[in-house]
Protein backbone atom coordinates (compact mmCIF):
# COMPACT_ATOMS: atom_id res chain seq x y z
CA UNK A 1 0.00 0.00 0.00
CA UNK A 2 2.58 2.22 1.08
CA UNK A 3 5.03 1.29 -2.01
CA UNK A 4 1.49 1.79 -4.21
CA UNK A 5 1.16 5.37 -2.95
CA UNK A 6 5.32 6.28 -3.16
CA UNK A 7 5.08 5.07 -6.52
CA UNK A 8 1.98 6.47 -7.21
CA UNK A 9 3.50 10.23 -6.08
CA UNK A 10 6.55 9.30 -8.04
CA UNK A 11 4.21 9.03 -11.20
CA UNK A 12 2.57 11.94 -10.58
CA UNK A 13 5.97 13.84 -10.28
CA UNK A 14 7.19 12.68 -13.27
CA UNK A 15 4.11 13.73 -15.17
CA UNK A 16 4.66 16.95 -13.84
CA UNK A 17 8.22 17.26 -14.57
CA UNK A 18 7.55 16.03 -18.22
CA UNK A 19 4.65 18.84 -18.81
CA UNK A 20 7.19 21.17 -17.36
CA UNK A 21 9.61 19.75 -19.88
CA UNK A 22 7.07 20.66 -22.73
CA UNK A 23 6.45 23.90 -21.39
CA UNK A 24 10.11 24.61 -21.71
CA UNK A 25 10.62 23.25 -25.43
CA UNK A 26 7.44 25.07 -26.44
CA UNK A 27 8.76 28.30 -24.86
CA UNK A 28 11.98 27.81 -26.47
CA UNK A 29 10.29 26.87 -29.82
CA UNK A 30 8.15 30.21 -30.09
CA UNK A 31 10.80 32.28 -28.92
CA UNK A 32 12.89 30.76 -31.95
CA UNK A 33 10.18 31.76 -33.70
CA UNK A 34 10.31 35.59 -32.40
CA UNK A 35 13.59 35.40 -33.18
CA UNK A 36 13.53 34.13 -36.85
CA UNK A 37 10.68 36.53 -37.77
CA UNK A 38 12.35 39.66 -36.08
CA UNK A 39 15.74 38.51 -38.23
CA UNK A 40 14.35 37.47 -41.78
CA UNK A 41 12.43 39.87 -44.04
CA UNK A 42 9.64 39.41 -46.10
CA UNK A 43 9.01 36.42 -47.72
CA UNK A 44 9.41 37.56 -51.19
CA UNK A 45 12.81 37.34 -50.37
CA UNK A 46 13.19 34.43 -49.22
CA UNK A 47 11.47 33.17 -52.48
CA UNK A 48 14.04 32.31 -55.44
CA UNK A 49 12.23 32.37 -59.23
CA UNK A 50 13.81 29.72 -61.52
CA UNK A 51 12.52 28.77 -65.13
CA UNK A 52 9.81 31.64 -65.52
CA UNK A 53 7.86 30.90 -68.64
CA UNK A 54 4.41 31.85 -70.41
CA UNK A 55 3.18 29.84 -72.97
CA UNK A 56 3.27 31.60 -76.24
CA UNK A 57 -0.50 31.47 -78.10
CA UNK A 58 -2.32 31.73 -81.31
CA UNK A 59 -3.62 35.07 -82.59
CA UNK A 60 -6.96 35.86 -80.74
CA UNK A 61 -6.30 33.60 -78.07
CA UNK A 62 -7.18 34.91 -74.66
CA UNK A 63 -6.04 32.68 -71.86
CA UNK A 64 -2.34 31.45 -71.21
CA UNK A 65 -0.18 29.91 -68.54
CA UNK A 66 2.77 30.86 -66.93
CA UNK A 67 5.04 28.12 -65.33
CA UNK A 68 8.14 28.65 -62.83
CA UNK A 69 9.74 26.69 -60.02
CA UNK A 70 9.30 28.48 -56.80
CA UNK A 71 12.11 27.88 -54.20
CA UNK A 72 12.04 28.57 -50.70
CA UNK A 73 14.91 29.18 -48.72
CA UNK A 74 13.58 29.81 -45.44
CA UNK A 75 12.77 27.77 -42.39
CA UNK A 76 9.44 28.92 -42.54
CA UNK A 77 6.51 27.58 -44.93
CA UNK A 78 5.67 30.64 -47.72
CA UNK A 79 2.37 30.64 -49.28
CA UNK A 80 1.73 32.47 -52.57
CA UNK A 81 -1.70 34.08 -52.43
CA UNK A 82 -2.42 35.51 -55.73
CA UNK A 83 -0.57 36.75 -58.93
CA UNK A 84 -1.21 39.93 -61.62
CA UNK A 85 0.18 39.83 -64.57
CA UNK A 86 0.79 43.18 -66.97
CA UNK A 87 -1.12 41.58 -69.88
CA UNK A 88 -4.09 39.89 -68.44
CA UNK A 89 -7.09 41.50 -66.93
CA UNK A 90 -7.82 38.37 -64.53
CA UNK A 91 -4.59 36.56 -62.74
CA UNK A 92 -5.63 33.19 -60.94
CA UNK A 93 -4.01 30.31 -59.22
CA UNK A 94 -5.07 27.25 -61.24
CA UNK A 95 -3.99 23.32 -60.75
CA UNK A 96 -4.62 20.43 -62.91
CA UNK A 97 -5.04 16.77 -61.77
CA UNK A 98 -5.69 14.00 -63.17
CA UNK A 99 -8.18 11.92 -61.57
CA UNK A 100 -9.44 8.12 -63.12
CA UNK A 101 -8.38 9.13 -66.68
CA UNK A 102 -9.94 12.41 -66.91
CA UNK A 103 -7.97 16.02 -66.90
CA UNK A 104 -9.42 18.75 -64.11
CA UNK A 105 -8.58 21.96 -63.51
CA UNK A 106 -9.45 24.36 -60.66
CA UNK A 107 -8.44 27.50 -58.90
CA UNK A 108 -7.21 27.04 -56.52
CA UNK A 109 -6.68 29.64 -53.33
CA UNK A 110 -3.04 29.80 -52.74
CA UNK A 111 -0.06 27.74 -53.42
CA UNK A 112 2.33 26.24 -50.72
CA UNK A 113 6.20 26.58 -50.80
CA UNK A 114 7.07 24.57 -47.86
CA UNK A 115 10.26 25.44 -46.09
CA UNK A 116 13.57 24.63 -48.03
CA UNK A 117 11.65 23.64 -50.30
CA UNK A 118 10.33 24.22 -53.98
CA UNK A 119 6.89 24.50 -55.97
CA UNK A 120 7.16 23.43 -59.50
CA UNK A 121 4.54 25.66 -61.56
CA UNK A 122 4.45 23.08 -64.87
CA UNK A 123 1.72 22.04 -67.51
CA UNK A 124 -0.26 19.05 -65.87
CA UNK A 125 0.13 20.46 -62.56
CA UNK A 126 0.28 24.00 -60.79
CA UNK A 127 0.69 26.72 -62.77
CA UNK A 128 -0.71 30.88 -62.88
CA UNK A 129 -3.81 31.62 -65.39
CA UNK A 130 -3.24 34.71 -67.38
CA UNK A 131 -7.10 35.48 -67.90
CA UNK A 132 -8.71 38.20 -70.45
CA UNK A 133 -5.35 38.96 -72.13
CA UNK A 134 -5.43 42.54 -73.09
CA UNK A 135 -2.46 41.79 -76.16
CA UNK A 136 -1.64 38.54 -77.20
CA UNK A 137 1.66 38.13 -76.22
CA UNK A 138 4.73 37.46 -79.26
CA UNK A 139 7.61 34.80 -78.79
CA UNK A 140 10.40 36.28 -77.24
CA UNK A 141 8.37 39.21 -75.41
CA UNK A 142 9.05 39.28 -71.96
CA UNK A 143 5.57 39.13 -69.69
CA UNK A 144 5.38 41.46 -65.90
CA UNK A 145 3.94 39.03 -63.21
CA UNK A 146 3.76 39.59 -59.57
CA UNK A 147 3.77 37.41 -56.86
CA UNK A 148 1.91 38.61 -54.05
CA UNK A 149 2.53 36.25 -50.82
CA UNK A 150 1.03 35.51 -47.50
CA UNK A 151 2.83 38.76 -45.44
CA UNK A 152 1.71 40.88 -48.18
CA UNK A 153 5.32 41.18 -49.67
CA UNK A 154 5.54 40.93 -53.63
CA UNK A 155 8.20 39.90 -56.25
CA UNK A 156 7.97 41.26 -59.62
CA UNK A 157 9.49 39.08 -62.40
CA UNK A 158 10.34 38.89 -66.18
CA UNK A 159 8.94 35.62 -67.53
CA UNK A 160 9.84 35.29 -71.38
CA UNK A 161 6.81 34.46 -73.93
CA UNK A 162 7.54 30.78 -75.67
CA UNK A 163 6.61 27.44 -76.61
CA UNK A 164 5.71 25.17 -73.24
CA UNK A 165 6.00 21.11 -73.71
CA UNK A 166 6.95 21.10 -70.45
CA UNK B 1 -16.02 -42.96 -66.59
CA UNK B 2 -16.45 -41.38 -69.75
CA UNK B 3 -17.93 -38.29 -69.08
CA UNK B 4 -15.08 -36.29 -67.65
CA UNK B 5 -13.06 -37.46 -70.63
CA UNK B 6 -15.54 -35.46 -72.75
CA UNK B 7 -15.55 -32.43 -70.44
CA UNK B 8 -11.90 -32.40 -70.67
CA UNK B 9 -11.20 -32.84 -74.13
CA UNK B 10 -14.27 -29.85 -74.99
CA UNK B 11 -12.55 -27.88 -72.51
CA UNK B 12 -9.09 -28.52 -74.25
CA UNK B 13 -10.46 -27.88 -77.60
CA UNK B 14 -12.42 -24.34 -75.88
CA UNK B 15 -8.80 -23.73 -74.92
CA UNK B 16 -7.11 -24.32 -78.22
CA UNK B 17 -9.65 -22.00 -79.84
CA UNK B 18 -9.32 -19.41 -77.48
CA UNK B 19 -5.54 -18.98 -77.97
CA UNK B 20 -6.43 -19.21 -81.98
CA UNK B 21 -8.66 -16.92 -81.91
CA UNK B 22 -6.33 -14.61 -79.42
CA UNK B 23 -3.60 -15.54 -81.60
CA UNK B 24 -5.10 -14.44 -85.21
CA UNK B 25 -6.43 -11.71 -83.64
CA UNK B 26 -4.25 -10.21 -82.04
CA UNK B 27 -2.54 -8.82 -85.16
CA UNK B 28 -2.12 -5.11 -84.92
CA UNK B 29 -1.52 -3.95 -88.22
CA UNK B 30 1.43 -1.27 -88.51
CA UNK B 31 1.63 -0.40 -85.13
CA UNK B 32 3.75 -2.18 -82.09
CA UNK B 33 1.65 -1.59 -78.71
CA UNK B 34 5.13 0.56 -77.50
CA UNK B 35 3.71 3.55 -75.43
CA UNK B 36 0.49 2.81 -76.21
CA UNK B 37 -2.39 0.60 -76.77
CA UNK B 38 -3.44 -0.58 -80.37
CA UNK B 39 -7.28 -1.26 -81.12
CA UNK B 40 -8.61 -2.57 -84.29
CA UNK B 41 -11.41 0.01 -86.04
CA UNK B 42 -14.73 -1.49 -86.06
CA UNK B 43 -17.95 0.42 -86.40
CA UNK B 44 -20.22 -0.04 -83.57
CA UNK B 45 -17.53 -1.50 -81.27
CA UNK B 46 -14.55 0.88 -81.44
CA UNK B 47 -13.73 4.20 -83.63
CA UNK B 48 -15.37 4.59 -87.22
CA UNK B 49 -15.62 7.28 -89.32
CA UNK B 50 -16.85 10.93 -88.62
CA UNK B 51 -18.35 13.73 -90.02
CA UNK B 52 -17.57 17.41 -88.27
CA UNK B 53 -17.49 21.05 -89.66
CA UNK B 54 -14.05 23.01 -90.36
CA UNK B 55 -15.98 26.59 -90.90
CA UNK B 56 -18.55 25.50 -93.06
CA UNK B 57 -17.04 22.37 -94.99
CA UNK B 58 -17.70 18.87 -93.95
CA UNK B 59 -14.58 17.05 -93.13
CA UNK B 60 -14.82 13.43 -92.90
CA UNK B 61 -12.20 10.76 -91.40
CA UNK B 62 -11.96 8.99 -94.51
CA UNK B 63 -11.08 11.99 -96.26
CA UNK B 64 -7.71 11.30 -95.08
CA UNK B 65 -7.04 7.91 -96.20
CA UNK B 66 -4.14 7.33 -97.13
CA UNK B 67 -2.82 9.18 -94.43
CA UNK B 68 -1.92 8.56 -90.78
CA UNK B 69 -4.22 10.82 -89.06
CA UNK B 70 -3.34 12.06 -85.10
CA UNK B 71 -6.01 13.45 -83.60
CA UNK B 72 -6.75 14.92 -79.82
CA UNK B 73 -10.07 15.80 -78.70
CA UNK B 74 -9.80 19.59 -75.93
CA UNK B 75 -10.91 23.06 -75.85
CA UNK B 76 -9.01 26.17 -76.73
CA UNK B 77 -9.70 27.86 -74.09
CA UNK B 78 -8.08 25.12 -71.94
CA UNK B 79 -4.62 26.92 -71.18
CA UNK B 80 -2.41 23.74 -70.14
CA UNK B 81 -3.36 20.03 -71.06
CA UNK B 82 -4.48 20.71 -74.52
CA UNK B 83 -1.85 23.24 -75.43
CA UNK B 84 0.72 20.99 -73.94
CA UNK B 85 -0.26 17.65 -75.80
CA UNK B 86 -1.10 20.11 -79.06
CA UNK B 87 2.84 21.53 -78.82
CA UNK B 88 4.10 17.65 -78.43
CA UNK B 89 2.37 16.99 -81.43
CA UNK B 90 3.16 20.13 -83.72
CA UNK B 91 7.30 19.22 -82.21
CA UNK B 92 6.96 15.60 -83.43
CA UNK B 93 5.43 16.80 -86.75
CA UNK B 94 8.47 19.27 -87.50
CA UNK B 95 10.89 16.54 -86.57
CA UNK B 96 9.54 14.56 -89.66
CA UNK B 97 10.68 15.10 -92.85
CA UNK B 98 8.94 17.00 -95.06
CA UNK B 99 7.72 13.81 -97.50
CA UNK B 100 7.21 11.90 -94.19
CA UNK B 101 4.70 15.02 -93.22
CA UNK B 102 2.63 14.90 -96.07
CA UNK B 103 1.85 11.12 -94.89
CA UNK B 104 0.40 12.71 -91.54
CA UNK B 105 -2.52 14.75 -90.96
CA UNK B 106 -3.04 16.31 -87.27
CA UNK B 107 -6.49 17.12 -86.29
CA UNK B 108 -7.80 19.14 -83.59
CA UNK B 109 -11.40 18.35 -82.13
CA UNK B 110 -13.28 20.91 -80.15
CA UNK B 111 -15.18 19.31 -77.46
CA UNK B 112 -16.28 22.98 -76.89
CA UNK B 113 -18.40 24.34 -79.82
CA UNK B 114 -20.09 26.81 -78.03
CA UNK B 115 -16.99 28.64 -77.33
CA UNK B 116 -14.66 27.53 -80.37
CA UNK B 117 -15.73 27.78 -83.76
CA UNK B 118 -14.87 28.80 -87.36
CA UNK B 119 -11.75 30.91 -88.38
CA UNK B 120 -10.84 30.99 -84.30
CA UNK B 121 -10.91 27.30 -83.82
CA UNK B 122 -8.61 26.78 -87.10
CA UNK B 123 -6.21 29.43 -85.77
CA UNK B 124 -6.21 27.79 -82.60
CA UNK B 125 -4.85 25.03 -84.26
CA UNK B 126 -2.76 25.88 -86.73
CA UNK B 127 -0.62 27.80 -83.93
CA UNK B 128 0.73 24.44 -83.23
CA UNK B 129 1.59 23.51 -86.51
CA UNK B 130 0.51 24.54 -90.24
CA UNK B 131 -1.29 21.18 -90.93
CA UNK B 132 -3.31 20.96 -87.75
CA UNK B 133 -7.27 21.32 -89.12
CA UNK B 134 -9.54 22.14 -85.99
CA UNK B 135 -12.48 20.65 -86.32
CA UNK B 136 -16.07 21.10 -84.23
CA UNK B 137 -19.56 20.15 -84.84
CA UNK B 138 -22.83 20.07 -82.96
CA UNK B 139 -22.80 19.09 -79.85
CA UNK B 140 -24.57 16.06 -80.06
CA UNK B 141 -22.55 15.38 -82.99
CA UNK B 142 -19.10 16.05 -81.15
CA UNK B 143 -20.10 13.57 -78.10
CA UNK B 144 -21.12 10.88 -80.81
CA UNK B 145 -17.36 10.82 -82.07
CA UNK B 146 -16.20 11.08 -78.66
CA UNK B 147 -17.84 8.26 -77.39
CA UNK B 148 -16.67 6.51 -80.54
CA UNK B 149 -13.14 6.92 -79.50
CA UNK B 150 -13.73 6.16 -75.97
CA UNK B 151 -12.81 9.85 -75.37
CA UNK B 152 -15.13 11.76 -71.84
CA UNK B 153 -15.24 15.33 -71.60
CA UNK B 154 -17.96 17.50 -69.17
CA UNK B 155 -18.80 20.77 -68.94
CA UNK B 156 -18.29 22.62 -65.04
CA UNK B 157 -19.29 25.02 -63.48
CA UNK B 158 -15.85 27.27 -61.89
CA UNK B 159 -15.56 30.24 -60.07
CA UNK B 160 -12.79 30.99 -62.35
CA UNK B 161 -13.05 33.86 -64.42
CA UNK B 162 -12.77 31.82 -67.06
CA UNK B 163 -16.29 30.65 -67.20
CA UNK B 164 -17.21 26.62 -67.40
CA UNK B 165 -14.30 24.47 -67.69
CA UNK B 166 -14.07 21.25 -69.33
CA UNK B 167 -12.58 17.73 -67.73
CA UNK B 168 -11.89 15.21 -70.37
CA UNK B 169 -9.71 12.91 -70.92
CA UNK B 170 -6.38 13.34 -72.58
CA UNK B 171 -5.23 11.07 -75.35
CA UNK B 172 -3.98 11.32 -78.51
CA UNK B 173 -5.25 8.88 -81.33
CA UNK B 174 -3.36 7.81 -84.33
CA UNK B 175 -5.17 6.12 -87.47
CA UNK B 176 -3.26 3.87 -89.59
CA UNK B 177 -3.48 4.59 -93.45
CA UNK B 178 -5.74 2.08 -94.29
CA UNK B 179 -7.99 3.15 -91.24
CA UNK B 180 -7.97 -0.30 -90.00
CA UNK B 181 -6.00 0.68 -86.57
CA UNK B 182 -5.89 3.30 -84.17
CA UNK B 183 -2.87 3.22 -81.29
CA UNK B 184 -3.87 5.66 -78.51
CA UNK B 185 -1.42 7.41 -76.16
CA UNK B 186 -1.69 8.20 -72.79
CA UNK B 187 -2.07 12.24 -71.51
CA UNK B 188 1.74 11.97 -70.35
CA UNK B 189 3.23 10.67 -73.79
CA UNK B 190 6.39 12.31 -74.42
CA UNK B 191 7.23 13.51 -78.06
CA UNK B 192 9.92 10.37 -78.93
CA UNK B 193 6.75 8.10 -78.02
CA UNK B 194 4.63 9.79 -80.66
CA UNK B 195 7.33 10.33 -83.40
CA UNK B 196 8.21 6.45 -83.11
CA UNK B 197 4.54 5.55 -83.18
CA UNK B 198 4.44 7.72 -86.83
CA UNK B 199 6.99 6.41 -87.95
CA UNK B 200 6.44 2.87 -87.49
CA UNK B 201 2.72 3.71 -89.30
CA UNK B 202 4.57 5.35 -92.34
Amino acid sequence: MHLLRLSGLALIALMLFALSACGGTDNQASSNAQAATNETTAMSDAIEVDKPRVRAVAPGQTVTGAFMTLSNTADETITLDSAQADIAAVTELHETSMQDGVMKMQKIENIVIPAQGQSELKPGGLHIMLINLQETPAKGDKVSITLNFADDSSQTLEAPVMDVMK
Amino acid sequence: MKKPLLALIAVAAFAVGLFAAVTLTGNKGVFSEAHGTVVPLEKGKFGGDFTLQQGDNPVQLKDFQGKIVVFYFGYASCPDVCPTTLSIIGSALKKLKPAEQEQVQPLFISVDPERDQGEKLQAYAKHFHPSFIGLTADPDTVQQVASQYGAFYAKVESDSALGYLVDHSSKTYLVSKDGQYAKILPHDMRRADLLASIREAL
